[in-house]
């Protein structure tokens, strides 16, 4: 084997593997007390042995899918769900892109309880939306709510074109008020 | 003769006295519609009569095609003039107001005694149909235990009852006043994945039931009297035989208009539950963006 055809297939392989790393629109490794369950393209699932689960979901972004557009989007929606938004706050993925925390609390549609809590971590690139979610019963927020923080921060985002708006784009402001009156419920089906 | 105008004229007098005289067939024929009006108003009346004829093959058509055959089998000699007793009112019977066989209540056909059937049956309209309904719902819940425990306390607080139950289906009786509350209350138990609700209108059986009811009655009553008057042995067996025939299928009716009451009364829900996975979207109709559908605890918690 020549040096020319092991630089050629070297080059190869190289570019391949940067293809394939870079169709991925996010890396996180499974955090401490987390085991992957499933992870593809579009998204991650990990579970904790407590059955609080954490979950990477990735969609296509549109033009004009700004981190404020999508997060009145995500309020209002989960509103009409039953999410009662609790807190809201800024959020820096791994490479330093902008996103947004929300914390919710969640009773299941037709039962007493027991509560949960929901926490979703929004970063918008050019490309995609990644969205960082963590969920389980309302007694383990305190211990997950401080990891939540770790868990973006250690987040990977891909997607941002160079000087791009939307990976720069500002915080949305407080949507606790429009959390705070959701619109009809879904539950007839008729949203 | 062409070319004479006095033809001519001739011509055009007899072609104008012609259509005058096929304008007058018209007009004749056009006064002549409210007699034919009167005669479809009679053929009106008659229909309703013979509807009443037509209840059903064993109806009051068969009130009166069978029970004269019944009474035939007496013999002229031993029925005597009840025969005409019996076999006389019954076109008139088929006329009258029918009571509720069940109730004792009058009429599903209204309250006036000598109104027409063909009256009647307007009136029915009015009186308010017989409508069973049939409802199915598929609702995917957070939880299917829960859902189906929820499920079981409906039908105490609607005044219902659960007629059949598995696993995670639940067929439940409920007044049909308190059905679309009853889905209601199901609806907000999860997400509505389906949803039907049939209504089948049985109000011609219904009251055809209680015609053909309340004219039996009545001869089973005419037919005690007859039994009374029986002379002998023989007449007595006979009348008896035509009565238990009439009794056995009074029974039968009564047993038929409890059960179609029965169904109005009470409608059939039947529930699906279905448990929402981390794979099952949220239905949202008319949005450019679902993307919220997929996100939630449901979708996240691992359960």
């Amino acid at each position: 084997m020549s040096l020319r055809s092991i630089f050629v297939s070297g080059l190869i392989t190289l570019v391949s593997l940067t293809a394939a790393s870079g169709c991925k629109p996010f890396k996180l490794k499974p955090p401490a007390g987390f085991a992957e369950v499933d992870n593809h393209r579009h998204g991650a699932h990990m579970k904790g042995s407590d059955d609080v689960g954490l979950k990477v979901s990735v969609f296509d972004n549109v033009k004009g899918g700004t981190l404020a557009f999508w997060s009145h989007d995500l309020v209002e929606k989960l509103g009409r769900r039953g999410y009662v938004l609790t807190s809201q706050k800024p959020a820096t993925s791994a490479n330093g892109v902008h996103g947004t925390r929300f914390d919710f609390d969640y009773v299941p549609q037709g039962t007493d309880g027991p509560k949960r809590f929901y926490s979703a971590v929004l970063f918008a690139t050019d490309r995609n939306l990644i969205v960082v979610q963590l969920a389980g019963k309302a007694e383990l927020q305190g211990t997950y709510s401080s990891r939540m923080d770790e868990i973006a921060a250690a987040t990977k985002t891909r997607g941002c074109r160079a000087g791009s708006k939307i990976c720069k784009s500002e915080q949305p402001g407080s949507l606790t008020a429009l959390a705070a009156a959701p619109a009809a419920t879904l539950a007839d089906g008729n949203p | 003769m062409k070319n004479n105008p006095r033809y001519l004229l001739l011509f055009i007098l007899a072609a104008a006295s012609v259509s005058v005289s096929a304008g007058c067939m018209k007009s004749s024929a056009g006064t002549a519609m409210p007699s034919y009006e009167e005669e479809g108003h009679s053929d009106a009346v008659q229909t309703a009569s013979e509807r009443a004829e037509s209840y059903g093959d064993d109806g009051v058509g068969e009130f009166e095609s069978a029970m004269p055959s019944d009474l035939a089998a007496l013999g002229p000699n031993l029925l005597g003039p009840n025969v005409a007793v019996l076999a006389a009112p019954s076109r008139s019977r088929a006329n009258e107001p029918s009571r509720d066989p069940v109730s004792g209540t009058s009429p599903t056909v209204g309250n006036d005694p000598g109104a027409e059937p063909a009256v009647e049956d307007h009136k029915r309209g009015a009186m308010g149909r017989q409508i069973i309904y049939t409802a199915t719902m598929a609702v995917s819940v957070f939880n299917v235990q829960d859902a189906v425990a929820l499920a079981e306390t409906l039908p105490e607080r609607h005044d219902g009852w659960i007629a059949q139950m598995n696993a995670d289906t639940l067929v439940i009786k409920i007044p049909s006043k308190n059905l679309r509350a009853a889905m209601d209350e199901i609806a907000a138990m999860g997400v509505v994945e389906s949803r039907t609700l049939l209504s089948n209108d049985v109000s011609d059986r219904y009251y055809d039931l209680q015609t053909r009811i309340a004219v039996l009655e009545k001869t089973h009553a005419q037919m005690l009297a007859l039994l009374s008057k029986a002379r002998n042995v023989t007449e007595a067996l006979s009348v008896r035989a035509a009565l238990d025939k009439i009794t056995m299928e009074l029974e039968v009716l009564k047993g038929q208009i409890r059960k179609l009451k029965d169904n109005v009364s009470f409608s059939t829900l039947t529930l699906n539950l279905l448990e929402r996975g981390p794979h099952d979207a949220t239905p949202s109709s008319n949005d450019p963006f679902p993307w919220v559908d997929e996100l939630g605890v449901e979708a996240t918690e691992w359960r």
